[in-house]
Parts: structure tokens; C-alpha cells; sequence
């Protein structure tokens, strides 16, 4: 405890040197960091506001309505979408971050470090719609037709490099004199891995289940070209908006975004719990 | 004394539960579990597909599918029509993006990585620039019609103080709609893993910068900037490969005034030209292979694991 209060004190120090360097300085960081949260926060609590606004079509909101959250539990194609994305992220959420555990323990023992990582985080630097197109057209070449299994691949392969890096980040904080002693304790490799990996990897796996279903949760390119008669949530939006500015649309974006804050929330009361 | 090492390990291994046991006598056995799940799912969903997409680029497009005879035709329908150009403007679009990321991303980093660490804003604060990733890009474009549109935010505004009699009609289905509407996404890809490189640079190191007379200007380009370098490198790539695979942002608020290159795929898929929209998500692979080869060659690929 008291080496972290050496070391809060350390950085209030050189925080505070540079505060009282310019005070005008100081207010022009504040408005120009402030300018930014409200350019990226503004976009979804409109979304919010419009969806309890009065009219149908978009506008400032200025009257209050429940009608397109009405509209919204009124449509079974809506309410089936969002049932299809919920169990699509559940899946993912789940299989992710056991490949990527499994794949985190083999690199750490790998000698082939630098190809585990080429091939784990190749799909981070491809447009989600040729990972897309590619998967789809080898579905249709076999005749594999089972959507959910197809989007849940595409989801799956989305997320995996996400929970990868995090699981890696997570285990380069455990010291290799860690897994030593417990070695020369007479540990084996499963009771090393039970009892000082695992609890060690932890977090990283919990990161690794929220990112994995927020990916999921938000997914479009991929799924777009791997689905079949079923829509996601994103899909969805997608078909409705090229035809019209349905109400249910803004319903359910709104709940969206109510949704990932409460996600965000909860996560960050959780985070603030471990600390 | 190598019967007794034998003993240690054998009684080690009987203390495992009994279906795990094979898996500690037997390290290949071992390893191979572990590899098999990932590599496999790897192995068959994006290697081979995207071995695939190379493999029908070069082949001929008939009226009734795919032909295996090696062409080159639809590399040459790729590079000698609009595609091509909607192509270039797709990279522009994205190096814009790239721009305006580092331009304002690094501030924003360097604000909350050095000027405020320490401070119990900073958790906060990155909260709130985490909250795009939490929802979908299609409803982000979505939202950007309730400010730009004619009864949007900016015209009601622009109407009530009487700056304009009526509403200014660029303001969506343009360039300008995308274009603004695209860093409220991507500036938190750039912040993250610069903010992320700033906060791993010592307290001592910045407090010695200080101490020996320099500037925070000198500090950042002498100290933060090169040790932020990685940081920034790996966000701008984000930045880059997802403005450049955007489909759905520039025909929500470009309308038919904005074409994306995952437009021109997209329409390549749907009039059944396979091996036209192989060939343009080759030529998006073998970008993305340079980009990775790049990074390797200068940073070193391990560095990623410390992103």
C-alpha cells in the first residue's frame, strides 16, 4: 500500500507542475478534450432522445411518446432479430475466449511466437466484408446452409483476435519466475495452470467474454453475407433503413444504446470492485 | 537418483484429476489439444476461404458459374473502370480519416496518458471514448441524420438564429456527412492504444524531462511521441482498414453521392460476378498483408502483444 501512495504522490507532482504552468493552458486542454466527448457521446444520446420523440420521421425532438417503442414490441421480425443476435453473441462469447485461451497457452511455449501472432491477428487488418464474401461463397460451394452455425463461425473469427490480445496482454503480467517456483514446488502443469495461471488470467478472460459478445452484439459485414432469412440486429437496421425511416427503428436503436450503457456500467462498477 | 526425479514427476501427474492425466505424461499430446481448436478454426475459416478468393480471381466467370481456366480478365474489369476509382477514393477517404485521427487522437491520448495521470478522471474519461465500440456503427451513421438532416440539429439551429432562411441541403447525403460523421467512430481506435504505449512511459522519466529544463513540447517530441510511436502506428492501421471496409456509413449518410469500394464489391457479389469480387478483395488482402509485412519489418510483430 504504501509503495502506491509514493507513487500517486509521485504523479500528482508532475501533474501539478504542469497545472500551474499556464492556467490558460489548462482551459484550452479542458474545451478541446470536453469538444470530443460531446462529439463522440452526442450521436448516441440523440439516438436515445429521438427514439421517445413524438414524430415518425427524424427531427429535434420535441414531444414525448412511447409510440415507436410500441411500434417496436409490435413486430415480430424486430423481436425475432434481436432473440437472433442475443443467442449469436451468447455463442460467441463462450467459444471466443476458450480458442483464445487455448491459443495464448500454446504460444507460451511456442518457439514459433512471431507466426502464431501473423495468422491469430491477420483478420484485424481485413475489411470484415472479405472475410464475408470469402466465407460465403465456400459455404455455397459445399452447400452448407445452417445460418446460425455460419454467422456464429463468422463471429467467432471476428472476436478471436480481440480476445487473443487480451489474454496475451493479461499473461505477459505473469512473471516466468512465477511458473518456475511453481514448478520447482513440484507443481505440474495442470495444478501451475489451475493455481497460478488461471487466477492470474482471470480478468483477462472476463475482458475477453465482454469484448467477444459486444462484437458479436454489434457485428454487420460478415454477418450480412453468412445469414439467411433471419436478421440481426444490425442486418435488420440495415434491410428497414434502405426501404423507410421506420418508428421501430429508432425504438430499438435507442434501446441499443440504453443497453450498451448499462453493459459499460455495470462493467466499470465491476472493474472498480476488483481494483 | 534419476529413479527418484521419475518418482517426484509420477506422483505430480497422480494428483491431476484422471482425464487430465494423459495430457501431463505426454507433452505432444498436450500441445496438440491446444493447438488443434484455434488453429483449426483458423485453418478452415480464414485461410482457406481466403485461399479461395485468391484461386477464383483468376478464373474465368461463365453464365453458369466459375470456369477453372486461368485469366487475368477480372484484374483488367477491376483496374480499367470506375472501380478503380471509386478504388483510390476509397484510400483517400481512409488516409483522411488517418489524419484527422492522429491529429486530434494524440492530444486526447497524450491528455489522458500524461498531463492528467495519475488523476481519477482518467478512468472516466476513457469510459466515455470506449462508448462507440459498444454500439453499432450503423446506428452511430443512423444518429448523424438527426443532427444533419433538414430538420436535424445543425439546420434547427442554423434556422432559429437566422443565420440561414433555409436549410442547407449539403449537409447530408455528401462527402461532408460521411466524413464528419466517421471520426465520432474512429478517434477512440486511435486514442486507445496511443493512451495505452503513453501510460506504460515511466513517471520517472517524464519527471527527469522536467527536471532537466525541457518544455512539455520538447518532452513530447523527444520522449512521449517516440516511445507513444507503436501506439500510434497500430491505431492509425484500425483507422485505416475499417474507413477502407466501411459499407454501411457512406450510403446511410452518403446517399447515392459516396461510393465506398465495399459498395463496389458488394454489387460485384450480386450480380453473381464471383470472380470480379475476388479480385477486388485480393487486391484488399494483399494490402493487408503489406501492412502486416510492413509492421513486422519495422516494429516487430511481438510488440503487438504489448498493445
Amino acid at each position: 500500500m504504501s509503495d502506491t501512495s509514493t507513487q500517486t504522490h509521485h504523479r500528482g507532482g508532475f501533474g501539478a507542475r504542469l497545472a500551474k504552468s499556464d492556467k490558460w493552458g489548462d482551459r484550452i486542454w479542458k474545451a478541446f478534450v470536453a469538444f470530443w466527448v460531446i462529439y463522440i457521446l452526442a450521436p448516441p444520446v440523440l439516438l436515445v432522445l429521438i427514439s421517445f420523440d413524438g414524430a415518425a420521421y427524424i427531427r429535434v425532438p420535441r414531444s414525448f411518446s412511447t409510440a415507436k417503442y410500441e411500434a417496436m414490441f409490435a413486430s415480430s421480425n424486430l423481436l425475432q432479430s434481436i432473440q437472433r443476435t442475443i443467442i449469436l453473441a451468447v455463442i460467441t462469447s463462450i467459444v471466443t475466449p476458450i480458442l483464445a485461451l487455448c491459443a495464448v497457452l500454446t504460444y507460451r511455449r511456442s518457439e514459433r511466437k512471431r507466426l502464431i501472432i501473423a495468422a491469430l491477428v491477420l483478420p484485424l487488418f481485413l475489411p470484415g466484408i472479405v472475410q464475408g464474401i470469402s466465407l460465403m461463397i465456400i459455404f455455397q460451394q459445399i452447400g452448407f446452409d445452417v445460418t446460425l452455425v455460419r454467422e456464429a463461425i463468422g463471429h467467432v473469427i471476428w472476436a478471436l483476435p480481440f480476445a487473443f490480445l487480451v489474454l496475451l496482454t493479461t499473461m505477459s503480467s505473469i512473471s516466468e519466475d512465477n511458473l518456475l517456483a511453481s514448478a520447482d514446488l513440484g507443481a505440474n502443469e495442470f495444478e501451475t495452470f489451475r493455481y497460478v495461471i488461471y487466477p492470474q488470467l482471470k480478468p483477462g478472460m472476463i475482458s475477453a467474454v465482454i469484448f467477444s459478445f459486444v462484437l458479436s452484439f454489434n457485428e454487420f459485414a460478415r454477418t450480412f453475407y453468412l445469414q439467411g432469412r433471419l436478421t440481426t440486429i444490425p442486418t435488420y437496421v440495415w434491410a428497414q433503413i434502405q426501404v423507410t425511416e421506420s418508428p421501430e427503428l429508432f425504438a430499438l436503436s435507442g434501446a441499443t444504446v440504453l443497453f450498451s450503457l448499462l453493459l459499460i456500467a455495470i462493467g466499470s462498477v465491476y472493474l472498480h470492485q476488483v481494483q | 537418483m534419476p529413479t527418484d526425479t521419475t518418482n517426484t514427476v509420477t506422483s505430480a501427474v497422480d494428483r491431476a484429476p484422471a482425464p487430465v492425466r494423459p495430457f501431463l505424461r505426454n507433452d505432444r499430446l498436450r500441445r496438440a489439444v491446444l493447438l488443434a481448436p484455434w488453429a483449426l478454426v483458423l485453418l478452415l475459416f480464414v485461410f482457406i476461404p481466403l485461399f479461395a478468393i485468391v484461386a477464383w480471381s483468376v478464373m474465368t466467370q461463365t453464365l453458369f458459374g466459375v470456369e477453372y481456366t486461368f485469366t487475368l480478365d477480372s484484374y483488367i474489369e477491376f483496374l480499367s473502370s470506375y472501380r478503380l476509382g471509386v478504388f483510390l477514393s476509397t484510400i483517400a477517404a481512409a488516409i483522411l480519416q488517418v489524419v484527422i485521427a492522429i491529429v486530434f487522437g494524440f492530444p486526447l491520448a497524450y491528455y489522458a496518458g500524461v498531463r492528467i495521470r495519475g488523476s481519477k478522471y482518467v478512468f472516466p474519461l476513457l469510459l466515455l471514448f470506449a462508448i462507440p465500440f459498444f454500439v453499432s456503427y450503423i446506428l452511430r451513421a443512423m444518429a448523424w441524420i438527426g443532427f444533419l438532416g433538414d430538420q436535424g440539429v445543425f439546420n434547427t439551429l442554423l434556422l432559429g438564429l437566422g443565420l440561414v432562411d433555409e436549410p442547407i441541403g449539403w449537409f447530408l447525403y455528401s462527402h461532408f456527412a460521411v466524413h464528419v460523421s466517421l471520426p465520432s467512430s474512429y478517434i477512440p481506435f486511435l486514442v486507445f492504444p496511443a493512451w495505452l504505449a503513453m501510460a506504460r512511459i515511466d513517471d520517472e522519466t517524464l519527471s527527469a524531462s522536467a527536471d532537466l529544463g525541457a518544455t512539455p513540447l520538447q518532452t513530447i517530441r523527444h520522449i512521449v511521441l517516440p516511445l507513444a510511436m507503436p501506439g500510434i502506428v497500430i491505431g492509425a492501421v484500425f483507422v485505416f482498414i475499417s474507413t477502407l471496409g466501411e459499407s454501411a456509413t457512406p450510403v446511410i449518410l452518403g446517399g447515392g453521392n459516396v461510393g465506398f469500394v465495399a459498395t463496389v464489391i458488394d454489387s460485384a457479389v450480386n450480380s453473381l460476378n464471383i470472380p470480379l469480387a475476388s479480385a477486388i478483395s485480393t487486391v484488399m488482402l494483399l494490402l493487408a498483408l503489406l501492412i502486416l509485412a510492413l509492421w513486422e519489418r519495422v516494429f516487430g510483430l511481438e510488440i503487438v502483444g504489448e498493445i
